[in-house]
């Protein structure tokens, strides 16, 4: 077999800016994602009974059907509403809803895990519940769930793959119409793998130093 | 005036009535040990003063503050000041960011004038050197200290101590008690739920004997614990002498 490595150095201008849309719609559909996430899990505590259940209807079927069905639905759906999306939007808006919704549970185990002295220190002290949300409960939360928070934005990663299906030129989409276009299947998907694993797990590694730098050892629960 | 006044206070748990109409006063300056067997209401004692527990009748008004009134709770809470059994402190602050985290919420204090009280209190409970360090790196006397600083921090009137040292290590309860021996000595209006009889013999001036929910005894430490009149309160006495 001859693989012609020497060609396709012309196209990792094209790749490069792929990967680069990928990483603006990983980091645009991720902040999506936190902000549902938020209201999802501020759902599921809620006191209100009708609310819960809307925040369980929506994860459960978030999490229960194909992503792809999903971004679907807002890229040829939404028009037929009268909302027209470009198909960068509609992918981001359908793959920021689809991790909300694990973010939402996310989110809602974290707050959970928090110990309910904390709560009950907060109020003795006299601050006031969104004082204790903000200075107490979300980051002794965030600290519990920063594994799986990351884990989430490493699948945001290789979710925003499935752009392709709707003609998003994100790394995956660029990868396979150059290979369409020039035959260089094998040089073309081992360039776009590498570029992958360097967003993954150049992410994973900031993600690890973020979380040391931000909960110090010894200041877990 | 008294500083804490209980009028005919009732608390329920579903159907369980846990506070069966509680009357009580305590003036200025007085320290108050609450003792009685398990599940007597101790704990919801202290627990509906500063309103960790709302009251289903009656009244509580603390420093001429009454609880049923509109920011009650929130003044109310300001004054007094809690220590739980088990400390509690913020697990994601260090011991100068626990002393100093309400003092700028909740008293709206500078960063440097919440340091400087801050240090001072630790500096009271022996522990000035611990201001870097997190709560997982003190032993539970250390953090039950801390926890005494930064409730102090919030220049209470009054301090409720809920078994603060019931969850120590024998080692380690003398440190603590020595804290609140001297907290008593300065001045403090304290309410000590104990099952130290020695702390409430030496420091209490007064001790209240619970029962299902009420105070069936209320007198000095030699009226309630030394010479028991209620027939009640001397079984508990003997059951604690005899362990
Ligand atoms: N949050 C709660 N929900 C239901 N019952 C409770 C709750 N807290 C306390 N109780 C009940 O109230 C009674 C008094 O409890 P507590 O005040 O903790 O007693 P003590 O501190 O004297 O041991 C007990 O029967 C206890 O089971
Ligand atoms: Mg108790």
């Amino acid at each position: 077999m001859f693989l012609d490595w020497g060609s396709i150095t012309s196209f990792y201008g094209q790749l490069l800016h792929g990967a680069w849309l990928t990483l603006v719609i990983t980091f645009s559909a991720f902040a999506l994602a936190i902000a549902v996430g938020i209201v999802v899990a501020a759902g599921k505590m809620s006191a209100i009974a009708p609310l819960r259940w809307l925040a369980s209807i929506y994860v459960e079927v978030l999490r229960n059907t194909p992503v792809l069905l999903q971004i679907f639905i807002v890229f040829y759906g939404l028009p037929s509403l009268g909302l027209r999306l470009s198909a960068v939007t509609a992918g981001i808006l359908g793959l920021g809803l689809n991790v909300g919704a694990y973010l939402g549970e996310i989110f809602r185990a974290g707050v959970v895990a928090v110990p309910k002295g904390h709560r009950e220190a907060s109020a003795a002290l006299a601050m006031s519940p969104m004082q204790t949300l903000v200075w107490v409960v979300a980051p002794v939360a965030l600290r519990a769930i920063f594994p799986a928070f990351s884990n989430m934005f490493i699948a945001t990663i290789l979710g925003s793959s499935l752009l392709s299906v709707i003609a998003v030129p994100e790394l995956t989409g660029r990868t396979n119409e150059i290979s369409a276009r020039t035959f260089l299947t094998i040089e073309v998907y081992s360039f776009s793998t590498v570029i992958y694993l360097a967003l993954t797990l150049g992410s994973s590694l900031g993600l690890l130093l973020l979380g040391r730098w931000l909960f110090p050892r010894a200041s877990r629960v | 005036m008294p500083l804490l006044t209980m009028t005919n206070v009732q608390k329920r748990f579903g159907s369980l009535s846990v506070l069966n109409g509680i009357d009580m006063s305590v003036e200025v300056g007085q320290v108050v040990a609450i003792i009685g067997p398990s599940g007597s209401g101790k704990s919801t004692l202290l627990r509906v003063i500063n309103g960790l527990e709302p009251i289903q009748g009656g009244d509580i008004v603390v420093d001429g503050i009454s609880m049923a009134s509109g920011r009650g709770l929130h003044e109310i809470r300001k004054h007094v000041g809690m220590v739980f059994q088990q400390f509690n402190l913020f697990s994601h602050l260090t011991v100068g960011g626990n002393v100093m985290l309400a003092q700028k919420l909740v008293l709206g204090r500078g960063k440097a004038d919440a340091e400087k009280r801050g240090r001072e209190l630790l500096a009271k409970v022996g522990l000035e050197e611990k201001w870097d360090a997190y709560p997982s790196q003190l032993s539970g006397g250390q953090q039950q200290r801390v926890a005494i600083a930064r409730a102090l921090a919030m220049d209470p009137r009054i301090m409720l101590f809920d078994e603060a040292t019931s969850a120590l290590d024998p080692e380690l309860v003398g440190e603590v008690l020595g804290v609140m021996r001297s907290l008593a000595n300065s001045g403090m209006t304290m309410l000590v739920v104990t099952h130290e009889m020695n702390f409430a013999r030496e420091v209490a001036d007064r001790v209240l004997f619970m029962d299902q929910g009420r105070i069936l005894a209320d007198g000095t430490p030699d009226e309630v614990v030394a010479q028991p009149k209620d027939a009640r309160v001397q079984q508990f006495m003997r059951r604690l002498t005899e362990r």
